[in-house]
């Protein structure tokens, strides 16, 4: 196991205007909240609305969160599509804009055989000389990566998996095939950050970060330190957080987090649409209730 | 326009040139071949490749095709995409070039609750004066259209559906879910002649593009009551079905049919592959068997 990318890494929302355009400086606002609180961040995934996005789009989200960052922290790209070509593009600016890594799903809407897909990861490989990691997310993309397939997308030079299988089973499994070999193992949620940090994965892709960054990195330093009563509580701590962020579109619920600690943080993008004021008001309670804005 | 779709509306495959572009004259000329034999196209679907294509490709290929078959055969455009903003432009722009409707799967890769797909819909709906119609698709976008989220989407103003959901009984629901005036069209050649009986009267059956002739004969014998030769026909298209699915994906498999009728040039977009040079012999023969040993050439 090689663990390039240590710690927490949010998958980073993108911003919006009302009307739907993109908002880059909101967008911008966004990773400067988070970039002296977290370890990494991952743009353009599936809470960035990656593909909700143009390839023109990403690259202006790409430019605008490595001009925030700088060097401060690595930026791991999403470039997932459902074509190879606009992927490879976005991961070709990626690239060249000094993104650390790239990331993609498995391409989406139709099913593919698993040769097809090993194609696609091929091509992303041999299209830029950063790391290349598998996004698995069989919600969204509608097929799973096998741990089969996995190893098959190691053998033509995938350097990673960010598994958001939700299951701690799935993610010991890929670990079991490839463990041994020069390869990252990324937990793609922060519902599973010990069952991941005990396998020996290092990084943690968390939703709950891009709003509430502090929690999961303190569970993450816990992990550290090995103070399991401290982990524990926190673990259980980043679930409740991980229920609260589900009472609508997560998406919209951190959008929401953000502003009410004071960070612009812009719209989502339809078919997405803004917390209500409802529920705006259960997320304001529970969190005043654990002491957390 | 009549107020509901009528007849053979094969989803258009869009040809693209080995090196992944689209190839807008091959599609045209696919159009134009089709339009010989079939009621209206259906354009830019998932045969059509339409998630794998920018909006700006997409514009393009409906202009390329409508130019080609304009005062030939009606369009209905596919506008389904992640986005509503881009599935508003993409309607706009489809009214604007003159289909007679639009069709959207519900948005994909995130999954939504019945509130927002509805919201998607209105929004279309509100964005143009053709009939919209909803494209049930659980496979490629990861969750159904349900009889009760239809009957929501017909509130919202939506016209029709378009069902591939391979399930007869779904028909059946959408139709017990609906008013009269809903239009149900069947997304398969897979279930026509049951579809047919049912009340169905408009078909997107893929298989069309390779052989529309056959597929306007079936439509035409379920018309005329014939239906002893319906049921020999359908027999035959889905024998032609279950070997252009030999190639894996059902998009590669009837382009591989077209090539075998001498159509000419043409690839899918990756990350769809060609399908193997050995896959398509045998899938020759087993044509020209269904055939008698002739594959009827283009005409």
């Amino acid at each position: 196991m090689r663990n390039r990318f240590k710690g927490v890494i949010p998958p980073m929302l993108t911003a919006f205007t009302h009307e739907g355009e993109l908002d880059i400086q909101c967008t911008k606002n966004i990773a400067k909240f988070l970039k002296d609180k977290v370890h990494g961040l991952f743009i353009c995934g599936t809470y960035g609305s990656g593909p909700l996005m143009s390839v023109n789009e990403k690259r202006q989200v790409i430019d605008a969160v490595l001009e925030e960052v700088q060097d401060a922290i690595p930026v791991i790209v999403m470039v997932g599509s459902a074509n190879v070509r606009d992927a490879v593009i976005v991961a070709k600016h990626a690239e060249n804009m000094g993104g650390s890594a790239i990331a993609s799903v498995g391409p989406y809407y139709y099913s593919h055989s698993e040769d097809e897909i090993v194609e696609f990861f091929s091509e992303l490989v041999q299209s830029v000389s950063i790391p290349v990691y598998v996004y698995n997310n069989p919600k969204t993309v509608g097929y799973p990566i096998t741990p089969r397939l996995l190893k098959r997308l190691y053998e033509v030079g995938v350097q990673g998996i960010k598994d958001s299988s939700f299951s701690s089973i799935v993610f010991y499994e890929f670990v079991r095939e490839l463990g041994n070999e020069d390869f990252d193992f990324i937990i793609g949620t922060e519902a599973l950050v010990i069952a991941a940090y005990a396998y020996g994965a290092r990084g943690v892709i968390s939703g709950v970060a891009n709003a509430l960054p502090e929690p999961i990195v303190e569970l993450y330093e816990a992990c550290q330190q090995g103070d399991f009563a401290k982990i524990s509580k926190l673990q259980i701590l980043a679930l409740r957080l991980r229920d609260l962020l589900h009472i609508s579109s997560a998406i919209s619920v951190a959008q929401a987090i953000l502003h009410l600690r004071g960070i612009n943080a812009g719209y989502p993008r339809k078919p997405f649409k803004p917390l209500s004021r409802e529920k705006l008001r259960v997320v304001e309670k529970e969190l005043k209730s654990l002491g957390l804005v | 326009m009549s107020e509901k779709l009528y007849g053979v509306v094969p989803p258009l495959l869009t040809i693209f040139a080995e090196n992944g572009e689209v190839d807008y004259r091959g599609t045209a000329k696919l159009a134009k071949f089709l339009s010989n034999h079939v009621h209206a196209l259906f354009v830019c679907g998932t045969y059509g490749n339409g998630p794998l294509m920018s909006v700006e490709e997409r514009i393009r290929v409906l202009e390329a095709v409508e130019s080609e078959v304009r005062d030939r055969v009606p369009l209905v455009v596919h506008v389904g995409t992640t986005s509503t903003p881009d599935a508003i432009k993409l309607a706009r722009h489809a009214e604007e070039v003159g289909a007679i409707a639009v069709a959207a799967v519900p948005p994909y890769y995130f999954h939504h609750p019945d509130e927002r797909v509805v919201r998607h819909f209105s929004k279309i709906v509100e964005n143009v004066s053709i009939p919209v119609y909803v494209y049930n698709n659980p496979k490629t976008v990861g969750y159904p259209v349900t009889p009760a989220l239809l009957k929501k989407l017909e509130a919202a103003g939506v016209k029709g559906v378009k069902d591939s959901s391979f399930d007869i009984l779904m028909l059946e629901e959408y139709k017990l879910a609906t008013s009269d005036d809903f239009d149900v069209v069947l997304g398969t050649e897979a279930l026509f002649l049951p579809a047919y009986i049912l009340g169905v009267r408009a078909f997107v059956p893929g298989l069309a593009n390779a052989f529309p002739e056959l597929i306007r004969e079936l439509f035409d014998s379920c018309i005329s009551g014939d239906l002893k030769n319906a049921k020999h026909l359908h027999d035959k298209v889905y024998k032609l079905r279950k070997i252009a699915y030999k190639a894996g994906a059902s998009n590669v498999g009837v382009l591989a049919l077209l090539k075998m009728r001498g159509f000419g040039k043409g690839y899918p977009r990756q990350p769809f592959g060609m399908v193997e040079d050995e896959v398509y012999s045998v899938m020759k023969a087993e044509v020209s068997k269904v055939f008698g040993g002739n594959i009827p050439p283009i005409g």
